[in-house]
C-alpha cells in the first residue's frame, strides 16, 4: 500500500485530478490499484459528478431567453443613459447660472457702491439678480427632473401612443415603483400580486394578455425593484401609491384592475376614489376583508392556534403588522359595494380543509366570503380553476386571462 | 486610474462561461472578438454603442447564471437586467483585479442571493394566509414538485435544491457552468480551500441523500 491515506484519496478525489501533478497522479493511479474500499469511492464520485452536470444541463439547457430580453436590456439601458444625461447636463447648467448669478450680483453691488459715491450714475434696476433664474428655480435633484416615463415615452409630447412594452422605475413621491407593460389597446388591464408578490408573479399571464390589449404589473413599495414606501403598509396606503403610479407614468384608463389573494383590497379602495377610471374588477383566489377576524374569532377557544397564527402573521406580513391588516380591513368594508361593475371571481380548485376541529368551521366561513365577494357587484361572475391551489396565475394562468376576457367583454360599450 | 485588463481566456474558461450555449458556436465566436478592455473604457465614458456591445456580449452568460441560481426563468430575465444595470452603473469601480467575467459574475450572483431571500420571504407568507385561513391550499410549489416527481431526475434535483445555499453555490458553478475552482473562489470572494471544502461538504450531503435512491453502477 502507498503512504496515502484513505481520507487523503477521498478529499483529493473530492477536488478533482487536475489539482494534482503527475507524480501525485502516479501516486493516486497506485493507491486506487491497491485499495478495493477507495475505488469503489471514486467510482461513486465518478458517478455523482457526471450525473449531477447531467442533470443541471437538463433541466435549464432547453431553457432559451425571450427573444426580445436583450431588446428590453438596452431599451432600459438607454432610456438610464439618457436620463442620467439630462441630470448632468441640468446640474451643469445650474453651476453655470450660479456663477452668472454671482457675478451679477458682485457687479450690482459695485454699480451700487459706484452711484452712491457718483450724483450722475444711473440707477441699475436693470440688473438685480432677481430678473434672472434663481437656482432654487432649477432642477437640481433627479426628482425635480422629468421621470423616465416623462423623458422617453411618447405619449409625454402629446401623443397618446405608448410603446409596445415599457419596463421602468416611476418616481410617485413617497417610493419609486417598478412598473412593466405590454400590449397595446384598451381598456388597460392593471396586475396586482397578493402580499410579499412582485410583479412577476403575473409573468404567464401578461405575455398572453398583452396579445390583446395593454397590461401592466408593478412592483409594490418594497417588493422587487421598488423602493420601500411610507409607513404603516396598510391597503389604503397602497391604493394612493397605485393612483400615483398610474398618473405619474401616464397610463390611460379605463382600467381593468386583477388582484390576487388579498389585493383585491387595494384595487377596490382605488375603484372607490376612481370609480370613473375602472371598468371592471377581476378577483384571483380572494380573500375577503372579514377573513382575519372571522379567523381570530374562530381560533378564540384554542389559544395556542390563535397565539402562533398572531404571531406568524405580524413577523412575515409585506411590512403588516396584524393591526395593519385589520385597519385595512376596515377601510376596505368602509369602500362600500361596486354597484354594476363587472366583477369576474377566479376561485382555486384544490382546496382542502385542515385536519383541525375547527376546520369545517373555517371552511364554511370562506365559502360564505367568497358569496359576500361576489355579491359586492349586480355583475358577477364566478368561475373555478380546477387544477390550481391558491397561486391560480401560476398554476393555471389562462384561467386568468380567460377571466380577464370575460370581465373585458361585460364592460358596457 | 490604471486599470488592468486580464485577457479573457487566459483567467476565465471562455467555453464555460457560455457553457449553456455550448451548441451555440455563434455566440463563442462573437465573444472571441470583442476587446472587453476597450468596451468597458469606452463604456466608462458613456459611449452609447460600447455600453450596448457589453450587454450583448454578457446578457447570455448573465442569465445562464441567473437561471441556474434561481431555477425560474422569468425571474433569471429580471435578475439578468438587475445585475447587467448595476454592473454598468458601477463599472468605474472595475480596477482589473480579476477578469472582467468574474467580476460580473460575482455581481449577478449577489442579485441572484437578494431575490431568493425575498422568494422565501414571499413562500412564507404564502404559508401563513394558509395557516391564518386554515386551508391546506396547494402551492404551485407543491403542484410542480407532483410533476417533477414523475420524472427520473427529480430525487437528484431535489437533492441538490435541500444542499446550503453555499454547497449548492459551489456544486452549479462546477458542474453547470464547468467552472474551475481558482474562478468560483474569485466569484464567491472566497479561498481555493473554502471551495473545495465546500464541494466535499456537497458530495457527502448528496450521497447521504440519494443513498438507495439512485443506483450509480
Amino acid at each position: 500500500m502507498t503512504a496515502l491515506t484513505h481520507d487523503r484519496v477521498c478529499r483529493v478525489l473530492d477536488t478533482g485530478r487536475e489539482q494534482l501533478s503527475v507524480a501525485e497522479r502516479v501516486e493516486l493511479d497506485q493507491h486506487l490499484a491497491e485499495c478495493a474500499e477507495c475505488r469503489a469511492y471514486a467510482a461513486e464520485l465518478t458517478a455523482l459528478q457526471s450525473t449531477l452536470g447531467r442533470v443541471l444541463h437538463e433541466r435549464w439547457d432547453g431553457l432559451r431567453p425571450d427573444p426580445q430580453l436583450e431588446n428590453r436590456f438596452q431599451a432600459r439601458i438607454r432610456r438610464q443613459t439618457m436620463s442620467r444625461r439630462i441630470l448632468n447636463n441640468a446640474l451643469g447648467v445650474a453651476a453655470l447660472l450660479a456663477v452668472v448669478v454671482i457675478f451679477v450680483a458682485l457687479f450690482s453691488a459695485r454699480a451700487q457702491s459706484t452711484a452712491a459715491n457718483s450724483p450722475t450714475a444711473v440707477t441699475p434696476n436693470t440688473l438685480t439678480p432677481t430678473t434672472l433664474p434663481t437656482l432654487t428655480s432649477m432642477p437640481t435633484s433627479p426628482s425635480a427632473l422629468p421621470t423616465l416615463a416623462d423623458a422617453s415615452t411618447p405619449q409625454a409630447s402629446g401623443s397618446n401612443v405608448l410603446p409596445d412594452w415599457l419596463d421602468e422605475r416611476v418616481d410617485i413621491g413617497v417610493a419609486t415603483l417598478h412598473l412593466h407593460c405590454y400590449g397595446k389597446g384598451s381598456p388597460t388591464v392593471v396586475l396586482n400580486g397578493g402580499p410579499s408578490e412582485a410583479w412577476i408573479t403575473w409573468q404567464s399571464v401578461i405575455s398572453a394578455v398583452g396579445k390583446f390589449t395593454r397590461v401592466c404589473a408593478y412592483d409594490r413599495a418594497g417588493l422587487g425593484s421598488s423602493s420601500p414606501g411610507p409607513e404603516p403598509r396598510t391597503s389604503q396606503q397602497m391604493a394612493n401609491e397605485l393612483a400615483a403610479l398610474l398618473d405619474k407614468a401616464k397610463i390611460p384608463g379605463p382600467y381593468v384592475l386583477v388582484s390576487h389573494s388579498t389585493s383585491n383590497w387595494i384595487d377596490r379602495l382605488y375603484t372607490a376614489q376612481h370609480r370613473d377610471q375602472v371598468a371592471a374588477l377581476v378577483f384571483v383566489a380572494p380573500f375577503h376583508e372579514d377573513m382575519i377576524s372571522g379567523t381570530l374569532a374562530i381560533l378564540a377557544p384554542y389559544p395556542a392556534d390563535l397565539e402562533s397564527t398572531r404571531q406568524e402573521m405580524a413577523n412575515k406580513g409585506e411590512g403588516l403588522s396584524v393591526d395593519d391588516w385589520l385597519t385595512s380591513a376596515d377601510q376596505v368594508r368602509a369602500a362600500g359595494t361596486l354597484g354594476d361593475l363587472p366583477l369576474v371571481l377566479v376561485a382555486p380548485g384544490k382546496v382542502a380543509s385542515g385536519s383541525e376541529p375547527y376546520a369545517g368551521q373555517m371552511a364554511a366561513m370562506l365559502a360564505q366570503q367568497e358569496q359576500q365577494l361576489l355579491a359586492l357587484s349586480t355583475n358577477s361572475v364566478r368561475l373555478v380553476a380546477d387544477n390550481s391551489g391558491h397561486f391560480i396565475q401560476r398554476d393555471q394562468p389562462q384561467m386568468v386571462v380567460q377571466a380577464i376576457q370575460l370581465a373585458i367583454e361585460k364592460i358596457k360599450p | 486610474m490604471t486599470r488592468r485588463f486580464y485577457p479573457e481566456p487566459s483567467c476565465f474558461c471562455l467555453l464555460s462561461l457560455t457553457s449553456g450555449f455550448s451548441r451555440q458556436p455563434h455566440l463563442i465566436s462573437k465573444l472571441d472578438h470583442i476587446n472587453t478592455a476597450e468596451l468597458i473604457t469606452r463604456s466608462c465614458g458613456g459611449d452609447p454603442i460600447a455600453i450596448e456591445s457589453l450587454v450583448h456580449a454578457y446578457s447570455t452568460s448573465v442569465y445562464r447564471l441567473a437561471l441556474s441560481m434561481l431555477d425560474d426563468a422569468a425571474e433569471a430575465e429580471e435578475a439578468t437586467q438587475d445585475a447587467l444595470l448595476t454592473a454598468i452603473n458601477h463599472l468605474s469601480s472595475y480596477r482589473g483585479e480579476s477578469s472582467f467575467s468574474t467580476w460580473l459574475y460575482a455581481i449577478a450572483l449577489n442579485v441572484c442571493r437578494g431575490r431568493l431571500r425575498q422568494r422565501r420571504a414571499r413562500e412564507r407568507l404564502a404559508q401563513v394566509l394558509q395557516v391564518f385561513s386554515r386551508v391546506n391550499a396547494e402551492t404551485s410549489e407543491q403542484v410542480e414538485q407532483q410533476v417533477a416527481e414523475r420524472e427520473t431526475d427529480a430525487a437528484i434535483w431535489q437533492a441538490i435544491k435541500a444542499l446550503k445555499d453555499k454547497e449548492r453555490e459551489v456544486v452549479i458553478l462546477r458542474y453547470y457552468h464547468q467552472l474551475h475552482q481558482e474562478c468560483i473562489a474569485q466569484i464567491l470572494g472566497v479561498s481555493d480551500r473554502t471551495v473545495r471544502a465546500r464541494l466535499s461538504a456537497a458530495y457527502a450531503t448528496l450521497r447521504v441523500a440519494l443513498q438507495g435512491k439512485v443506483d450509480w453502477k
